[in-house]
């Protein structure tokens, strides 16, 4: 649909036989530097001195437990947002798709609800996990599950099922998440809607360990996926043309996605934009070769989750904005920009 | 994995019925393409040569309710039962190309090529040796940078077969075709006289390489200069297979399409074409 931008700046990194390397070596060099800028940013001034000067206490203890989680939390939620979204647009081979097209979100939302209205009395948490975190998290993944399996006869698993069966999940999810607000009182409506706004202002080393290790496990295991993610963009019986494996491949994948969206939005919310727009910025540079758009895409997602977080806190100090809302309000325009001067390339077949 | 195959049997299919969605599709089909032959299926719409083409390239699995499973019956691909190889094999054996092949993603030429060496671990050099290759076979070397879904419905088509023929080239830089088998579903339906020709003449030249190609082909006399066998296909039941000379006749056209025709000889080459 959309064709590649073609400056002399990509053309010659996509020339050159490092070109993987390279870009793997930009990116996350450009993650460092924003990772480690964003942590000066602050509604307490904090200099790069203070880190070394033994009479900052004060303004090491907030760099350590504040900022450093919270910095920590936005990037591999915005690289697992990024990378989700790259293996959604792959396996549906739309490069409109998003994540929550599978009903992950709207899945999360409801289990978040039921656990606000529900046990709103004895707020728990287990190992600095909130209980509002289980229930979105089991949301998501019951969500998944039950689209997977509506989708899945014995011929296979339809991705066009998978699509329809998630919209009428969302849609049932939704209704349901409703309902729950309808009976939840002031307080109950206010803790509802700022967790669906996304934030991460409740960072902590616990959520930090659990979004690294998911980072890792999908780290780990997609390289194996690269190729069979190529193939799938020819469509589904092409790659088995190919000689992939098209079952076990899209059971992979569909579990990768739902673990690493329903990781997400249990942690952070739902935050829009980020699986949607950064693998299309990416493909736009650099074509669509997955060795090249999974590695790039989460790089740049997690540098824009960083920066849309700094923004988050430091805009309206003290207030701070959720950072949902900020990837939506700035991700929208930026995505009708894009197709507003690139969609006239579009050659439908 | 050449130790699977017995060299130069070619495809042999046997008692082959495919039932999809309680509808039989196609009822005992028998057929053989000697290795380095080319099989041309023709039809009217609706008879079955697309399914057939599936069959071969593997899409139904068989159970009771599709191919018989038993040794009698099956595909058989150099004396190997396709059904037992795996994907790999099966992939580094068989080359198909669909009818249809939408691609929405901002490939580039060389890009979409090097999508048919996913089945092989050749290094970067070699396939770039056969990327190079194929677009110079199919003239496309002039359009190799550009962006596939910019391309045109016929120049996309000779993408598409590049990218095929990139699958069936094999582990080295020269093409070997023995143990090759390509299986393509109406390839030249988008292609203007010029590269018809092209194609109808590569095909040739890969079959003296020892390709085996089975394809589906509408225009009956692009089908009788391409082949050495055709197989005429209505209602799932093949009702003629021989050589053009045999099947091309007034009689069988009218028995496959219903339509009268008349029958003429090609004044260089001595093949049938037909007139209306």
């Amino acid at each position: 649909m959309l064709s590649k931008l073609t400056t002399p700046f990509f053309a010659a990194i996509n020339a050159s036989r490092y070109g993987v390397g390279l870009y793997v070596l930009m990116g996350t060099f450009c993650v460092l530097i924003c990772a480690f800028s964003a942590l000066f940013f602050g509604v307490i001034p904090i200099s790069v001195a203070d880190v070394f000067n033994a009479q900052a206490t004060f303004e090491q203890h907030i760099l350590i437990e504040l900022r450093l989680p919270r910095v920590l939390l936005a990037l591999c939620v915005g690289a697992i947002l990024a990378i989700c979204g790259c293996i959604t647009q792959g396996l549906f081979r739309n490069p409109l798709a998003d994540p929550s097209i599978i009903g992950v979100s709207a899945g999360a939302s409801a289990g978040a609800s039921i656990v606000i209205v529900l046990f709103s009395e004895q707020v728990s948490y287990f190992g600095g996990l909130s209980l509002v975190f289980f229930g979105a998290f089991i949301g998501s993944i019951l969500a998944v599950f039950l689209v997977y399996r509506l989708a899945t006869t014995a011929a296979g698993t339809s991705v066009t099922t998978l699509l329809l069966a998630g919209i009428a999940l969302t849609f049932f999810a939704g209704s349901l998440a409703s309902f729950l607000q309808y009976l939840g009182d002031n307080d109950m409506l206010k803790r509802l809607s700022l967790w669906r706004m996304g934030g991460f202002d409740h960072a902590n080393y616990t959520h930090v360990a659990l979004a690294i290790s998911m980072l890792l496990i999908l780290c780990a295991i997609l390289p194996r996926f690269i190729k069979a993610l190529n193939a799938f963009l020819l469509g589904e019986s092409q790659a088995f043309y190919l000689g992939i494996n098209v079952k076990v491949t899209k059971r992979v994948l569909i579990i990768c996605v739902a673990a690493g969206v329903g990781l997400s939005v249990a942690l952070a919310g739902t935050i829009a934009f980020v699986g949607l727009i950064v693998p299309h910025i990416v493909r736009l540079c650099v074509g669509a070769d997955h060795r090249l758009v999974l590695p790039i895409s989460a790089c740049l997602g997690a540098c824009l989750l960083i920066l849309t977080d700094t923004l988050a806190r430091t805009v309206l100090q003290p207030e701070e904005i959720p950072v949902g809302l900020i990837t939506s309000f700035i991700g929208a325009p930026v995505f009708m920009w894009l197709l507003k001067t690139h969609h006239h390339k579009v050659v439908d077949p | 994995m050449s130790g699977l195959f017995v060299k130069g049997k070619g495809l042999s299919v046997k008692a082959l019925s495919v039932m999809l969605r309680d509808q039989c599709v196609i009822k005992n089909a028998n057929f053989k393409v000697k290795q380095g032959e080319h099989a041309c299926i023709i039809g009217p719409n609706g008879a079955g040569k697309t399914s057939l083409l599936k069959a071969l390239a593997g899409d139904f699995p068989p159970d009771k309710h599709t191919i018989s499973s038993q040794e009698a019956e099956g595909i058989f691909w150099c004396g190997q039962n396709m059904h037992h190889l795996t994907p790999r094999q099966r992939a580094q054996t068989v080359a198909v190309l669909p009818q249809f092949n939408p691609l929405n993603f901002p490939f580039s030429v060389r890009e979409v090529i090097n999508l048919g060496r996913i089945p092989y671990a050749t290094s970067t050099h070699v396939n770039g040796f056969i990327i190079n290759t194929l677009l110079d076979w199919l003239a496309l070397t002039p359009l190799q940078h550009k962006q596939y879904v910019q391309l045109s419905g016929g120049e996309k088509q000779r993408v598409q077969l590049a990218r095929v023929l990139a699958q069936a080239y094999g582990n080295s830089d020269t093409f070997d075709g023995s143990n090759k088998l390509l299986l393509l579903d109406e390839p030249t339906s988008a292609l203007d006289l010029q590269h018809q020709t092209a194609c109808a003449l590569l095909f040739k030249q890969l079959q003296q390489q020892g390709l085996t190609i089975v394809s589906v082909v509408h225009d009956i006399n692009l089908a009788s200069q391409m082949a050495n066998t055709l197989i005429g296909l209505k209602h799932g039941h093949i009702i003629v297979k021989g050589t053009p000379h045999k099947v091309i006749t007034p009689a069988n056209i009218q028995a496959i399409f219903d339509v009268d025709a008349h029958v003429m000889t090609h004044p260089n080459n001595q093949t049938p074409f037909i007139v209306m």
